[in-house]
């Protein structure tokens, strides 16, 4: 047990916990409606809050501890995968864009299930995409609160399940009581706190050690294949090119990114928040990824690679900073966790509760709903999660992948493809499913690509062929999706043309 | 339905191009890291990869530069292309 190292990772959590609830209280007390606060922070954050969240919940547990150990274990040619996320903010809001945004404000939509189900008109696309987040996200918050049970196990001593436990109920606490302004808000302090903390373990490395030449000449000595391409991850052009679109421009189809379009203030915001998030983003690849390869040498013979980092900051590094370090990933992970956790409530209570079972229940019962499925599957992905997985990257890579395959095209032709309609976002869903998971179980990297690379393929395809197989959609939605005046001003001209 | 009464919202045809835009962004960032990694270090021995500030030469280039340079190109592709536009569902209009 490491005192030194725990007390500050607890004050740390603590000053969190306290921040949502902060903001909890705020909740209850702003008069707009709860659904837009709750979910999207009343659309109303900068550029700075913006570009953190963003980055703090693609990159987590992922990158710090996920991307560290396959650089531990594979060398330099993991952290050139790792970089293809560097502009992901970019693709994400340049696409999405403010149309986006004009959107969610016409139609009130709050999750990307709200603009499905107004583009498409159909039960089907919605169960189809609940379906898709509720598997897909669970299996990423799996990795994320593996990710954050393995920091406890090193600075405890704790078998990794108790670690688990502890972690996971501050989470989810933390998320059930401060919604969504509450983890924008933090989710902004901790993005900062893990750049923090990646920069002094730089700053560490290169104290104690003779610089990073020494110790990369020694790789190339011991591991040859980890300072050369293909090397140990096997990087081909066309493997890297796959990465591309899985860390890169099919971002967007993972709705806890996606959902970040519709949350910013206004044009400006947008802009200036592009340009912040490819620069944390770039520190983060950088920072991160990066040290994997060299903690080879500093720390060999570690028998979990996600470990590496984690034993070797433990190891290095004075107890109180190594918590206030070890405490930048434990909050990288709970932005992430608490968003996706919002992302699947949101998914139980607005699109499947009150589509389905009860469209007219009360607000109350729509609060105590959200809180209830939160701790619910909160608690669901704890208990799985208790059988640690081999490496946090690969479940990480896994889910973006599914959620990816499903939802891309639904979303970015559904946004900008008049012609897109119901039976192709079906056909496209299901397709880019099935072949996911197929190809993932079935083929190691079909056509030298990761499967999302012919996946993603299928799921385009599909809705192009598809919807040109069937009718166009109404003249209805096409006015309200593309269209320059609201449905009234438009009823209003065609009575006046009736006349 | 009547469909001569169909009006395109003018503001999307400026969305139109930022997803252009950040659609050739996307290729110029795969080029751009190909460009600088592979030929550099794709299938050449450990032992003739060259250090620079003590990382091998294509991931100095492909990873560290590269980051910079998609940062600058960033900031000029928003600046110089992006245009603000109000957020609003809907831009009232005067009536003709």
């Amino acid at each position: 047990m490491r005192l030194d190292i725990l007390i500050p990772i607890i004050l740390y959590l603590l000053a969190t916990l306290l921040v949502g609830s902060y903001f909890h209280k705020h909740l209850k007390n702003n008069k707009s409606s709860f659904h837009e606060e709750f979910f999207v922070g009343g659309r109303s954050l900068g550029p700075l809050v913006l570009a953190f969240t963003m980055v703090a919940s693609a990159a987590s547990a992922g990158t710090f501890i996920g991307a560290t150990g396959v650089g531990y274990e594979q060398g330099f040619s993991w952290p050139l995968v790792v970089a293809c996320q560097t502009a992901m903010g970019v693709y994400i809001l340049g696409i999405l864009g403010k149309k986006f945004a004009i959107i969610s404000r016409r139609i009130g939509a709050v999750t990307i299930t709200d603009f499905l189900k107004e583009r498409y008109q159909s039960h089907a696309v919605i169960i189809a995409s609940a379906l898709g987040i509720l598997i897909f996200i669970s299996a990423y918050m799996v990795a994320q609160f593996a990710g954050g049970a393995r920091i406890l196990e090193a600075v405890t001593g704790f078998p990794y399940q108790w670690g688990l436990l502890i972690f996971g109920a501050v989470v989810v606490l933390l998320t059930v009581f401060g919604g969504y302004r509450g983890v924008a808000i933090t989710d902004a302090i901790q993005g900062f706190a893990m750049l923090l903390g990646g920069v002094l373990v730089w700053i560490i490395i290169m104290i104690k050690t003779n610089g990073f030449e020494a110790i990369v000449s020694q790789l190339t000595i011991d591991h040859p294949e980890m300072v050369t391409l293909p090397g140990a991850s096997g990087i081909t052009p066309t493997l890297l090119f796959s990465y591309f679109l899985l860390f890169g421009i099919a971002m967007i189809g993972l709705p806890h990114a996606a959902v970040r379009g519709m949350t910013f203030k206004d044009s400006k915001s947008m802009h200036k928040g592009m340009i912040y998030a490819v620069i944390i983003m770039g520190l983060f690849s950088i920072g991160f990824a990066s040290i994997g390869p060299l903690v080879r040498i500093l720390l060999p013979g570690v028998e979990i690679p996600d470990m590496a980092l984690i034993l070797l900051i433990v190891e290095l590094v004075p107890g109180w900073l190594a918590g206030l370090i070890l405490a930048a990933p434990l909050a990288a992970i709970i932005s992430t966790v608490d968003s996706m956790l919002l992302v699947t409530s949101s998914t139980i209570v607005k699109d499947l509760f009150l589509n389905y079972i009860n469209p007219n229940a009360s607000e109350r019962t729509v609060t105590k709903l959200s809180y209830f499925s939160t701790l619910f599957i909160g608690t669901a992905v704890v208990l799985i999660a208790l059988t640690p997985p081999e490496l946090i990257q690969f479940v990480v890579i896994f889910a973006i992948g599914g959620l990816e395959a499903t939802l891309f095209a639904v979303i970015v032709f559904g946004l900008y493809w008049k012609r897109a309609n119901k039976l192709g976002a079906i056909a496209s869903m299901t397709i880019g499913f099935v072949s996911y998971v197929t190809a993932t179980m079935m083929f190691e990297n079909p056509f030298g690509m990761d499967p999302i690379g012919i996946s993603l393929f299928l799921n385009i395809t599909s809705m192009v062929v598809f919807s040109y197989m069937t009718e166009k959609p109404s003249i209805e939605i096409i006015n309200k999706f593309w269209g320059a005046d609201p449905p009234q001003k438009i009823n209003q001209v065609n009575k006046n043309i009736a006349k | 339905m009547n469909k001569g009464i169909f009006k395109e919202d003018e503001r999307f045809k400026q969305c139109n191009k930022e997803v252009m835009y950040t659609i050739i962004f996307f290729i110029f960032n795969i080029v751009l890291v190909f460009a600088l990694a592979f030929p550099l270090g794709y299938n050449v021995e450990a032992s003739e990869i060259k250090l620079i500030a003590g990382f091998p030469a294509w991931y100095f280039y492909g990873v560290l530069i590269a980051i910079g340079l998609l940062c600058i190109s960033t900031y000029l592709m928003v600046k110089f292309l992006f245009k603000d536009m109000p957020l609003d569902g809907y831009i009232e209009e005067e009536d003709e």
